[in-house]
């Protein structure tokens, strides 16, 4: 929500003497919107349906079991992306 | 007492003393040359990695309510209970970016709780107290949650006593908790953790494939479900649930995932999980490992099911005499396994509840010390004092949870937590959103939360329980309810909402508003003692002092 995408092109990077009331150095990264995929799992207008079942269980389960390794994945892959860019003492 | 409960409590007493006695030798692990220190004690000398921390964070937010609630939830009421699952699968991704400007302000900064944060960026002791009470008091029925987990299973184990008596076997081992909390700080839940997971995630293999082959399969369970779900209840005359959602709570199903995802992070014990944590690479690579328990959570959730298919009757609490639909996990391992399988399925449950609730009260704990009393007490004290007030502190807040425990029916309890989680939403723009943005003002964020707060309870207070009609009784909201000075845009429709989400929607109109208008006026807008560099600094001198907090 709010306080995960900040629109693009907002990041003020320097802190104004009088306090500051932009954006505090938003670093906004295309790859970061990744990060909104997993979102998926709350429109169950998507997937409320019994059909088709997978070994028994039905569609709504599955599906949502589905998204947690899409949901792993679009993380790492924002990890690995950027962490080059963010100098962190990786031992 | 039967043959299979005294093989069963004999297994679940011997691991119980065994983490114990761990619980009391974490304070020599990893030793500090100073454990009277609040850094030491209340964020295990903020220098766990990757894996220490993803048991941290594991045991925190997978809680032995968990366990036991959100199978009791698909018990009772079918598809909706699934929201947990969704909840965990975004909450993750979402608040990523935020902890980790949180951790490197934090760490900047000597920041321990979320209030310091919030004290520093907005310069108001008013706005960080506000943060620091709405963090205690939405704690506590958490604790309380992790205890009626506890006690379900102490109650199938055959310690069903009654009257104020029958809680002695929960006093017992919170008394254990309370002695090694205090010994050794969030040490001791860390290094319990780890027995923990590995307890929980062998139970529950077992119990996933085992009992469906057992009970003919998912499909059959899935049968067994529907069926049970659809007969109308004899209070209301309508179905209880459906395994799929309806028309009227897919709203609900998504606002309560959201919204309770947004508000994982702002819970003080889960602020104190990441702290912790040495470095920003820790935080990045949890965020991405912890939602593997999504698929632990998914698959217990489902426990609900086989519960029904198996035919699960709930015990009824001898303390209260009213069935408590809690109990349904245990009772099901209890009906299904080997006495001794069952008694350390048992173990992990119960131990999975002391683990959040050593780190919750610990997390309470700290923000007592940091933002009440180091604020408005005792400005000058050492940080040898602040960690000996920590450490009372946190028993006082054991004994408080205890206490609701004892005074109030653990189903009031359950949306006791419902209510904790509408009320820890309202420190988001104060908190998550302060991490990104100064530009609400301080006393904005203090309008919007009173005003959140108040139309948020005042919903929930409207909510009745169709069984028993009593009010707080949910936390879904149906649109047709919602109306402003008269003015009802949804009247009639059926259709639900959670509370939460609502009243967080109040909360952010009316601080974006009462900013303009103090902007207008030129209230004094405090100094922001953070810098744009500190969100995203990785490296801090070994030394870091926590900042003195009255520092105006």
């Amino acid at each position: 929500m709010t306080t995960s995408a900040p629109p693009p092109g907002e990041s003020s990077s320097t802190a104004e003497e009088s306090p500051p009331r932009g954006w505090t150095d938003v670093r906004f990264r295309w790859i970061n919107l990744l990060l909104l995929i997993p979102l998926v799992s709350i429109l169950p207008f998507l997937f409320n349906s019994e059909e088709p079942t997978l070994a028994g269980l039905p569609f709504f389960y599955w599906f949502q079991l589905l998204v947690i390794p899409v949901g792993i994945l679009c993380t790492v892959a924002v990890h690995r992306l950027t962490r080059h860019v963010d100098e962190e003492g990786e031992q | 007492m039967s043959g299979t409960q005294t093989t069963e409590l004999v297994i679940f007493t011997l691991l119980f003393l065994g983490v114990a006695v761990m619980g009391f030798m974490a304070s020599r692990w990893r030793r500090a040359t100073d454990l009277q220190h609040l850094d030491e004690w209340g964020l295990g000398g903020r220098k766990f990695g990757s894996w220490v921390t993803w048991f941290l964070l594991g045991g925190d937010l997978y809680t032995a309510y968990t366990f036991v609630a959100i199978p009791a939830l698909l018990f009772s009421s079918g598809a909706l209970g699934f929201y947990a699952v969704p909840y965990t699968i975004i909450a993750f991704p979402l608040v990523m970016l935020p902890l980790l400007r949180l951790w490197s302000v934090s760490r900047v900064h000597g920041y321990v709780t979320p209030a310091d944060f919030v004290r520093g960026r907005y310069d108001s002791p008013v706005l960080a107290l506000l943060i620091a009470i709405t963090g205690i008091v939405a704690t506590m029925p958490y604790i309380a949650l992790q205890l009626a987990g506890l006690e379900a299973v102490l109650r199938t184990i055959g310690l069903n006593g009654t009257g104020f008596w029958g809680h002695a076997p929960l006093f017992v081992a919170f008394v254990v908790l309370a002695a090694y909390t205090y010994q050794s700080g969030l040490r001791a839940p860390a290094l319990i953790a780890v027995v923990k997971d590995i307890l929980i995630y062998i139970v529950i293999l077992v119990a996933i494939i085992y009992l469906p082959l057992k009970l003919g399969g998912w499909s059959a369970i899935f049968d067994a479900g529907q069926a049970k779900l659809s007969q109308p209840s004899p209070t209301t005359g309508q179905p209880a649930g459906s395994i799929l959602l309806t028309a009227n709570n897919q709203l609900q199903y998504a606002t309560l995932a959201l919204g309770s995802a947004l508000a994982l992070f702002l819970y003080p014990h889960s602020v104190t999980g990441v702290l912790s944590s040495q470095s920003r690479g820790t935080i990045r690579r949890n965020m991405a490992a912890l939602p593997a328990y999504s698929f632990l959570l998914a698959l217990l959730a489902l426990l609900g099911y086989v519960a029904i298919a198996a035919g699960v009757k709930p015990i009824v609490n001898g303390s209260t005499g009213r069935a408590d639909t809690n109990t349904i996990v245990p009772v099901l391992f209890d009906n299904q396994f080997p006495s001794w399988f069952a008694g350390i399925a048992f173990a992990a449950i119960g131990i999975g509840a002391l683990v959040p609730a050593a780190i919750m009260s610990i997390a309470a704990a700290n923000l007592w010390t940091r933002n009440i009393y180091k604020e408005f007490l005792h400005r000058n004290a050492t940080p040898r004092e602040e960690a000996r007030q920590a450490k009372l502190a946190s028993l006082v807040v054991k004994v408080g949870a205890v206490l609701f425990i004892v005074l109030i029916d653990p189903q009031f309890s359950v949306d006791l937590q419902l209510i904790g989680g509408v009320i820890i939403l309202m420190t988001l723009p104060s908190v998550a959103i302060a991490l990104y943005t100064r530009w609400f003002h301080r006393w904005a964020l203090v309008a919007g939360w009173v005003a959140g707060l108040a139309w948020g309870m005042y919903l929930l207070y409207g909510i009745t329980n169709p069984n028993t009609g009593r009010h707080f009784g949910g936390s879904a909201l149906a649109l047709d309810k919602l109306s402003f000075f008269g003015w009802a845009p949804w009247d009639g429709s059926k259709v639900q909402i959670y509370v939460g989400f609502v009243a967080l929607i109040l909360n952010l109109v009316v601080a974006a508003v009462v900013t303009l208008v103090l902007r207008a006026v030129g209230t004094p807008e405090g100094r922001d003692h953070t810098t744009a560099a500190d969100y995203h600094a990785t490296r801090v001198p070994e030394e870091t002092k926590p900042e003195a907090v009255a520092s105006t």
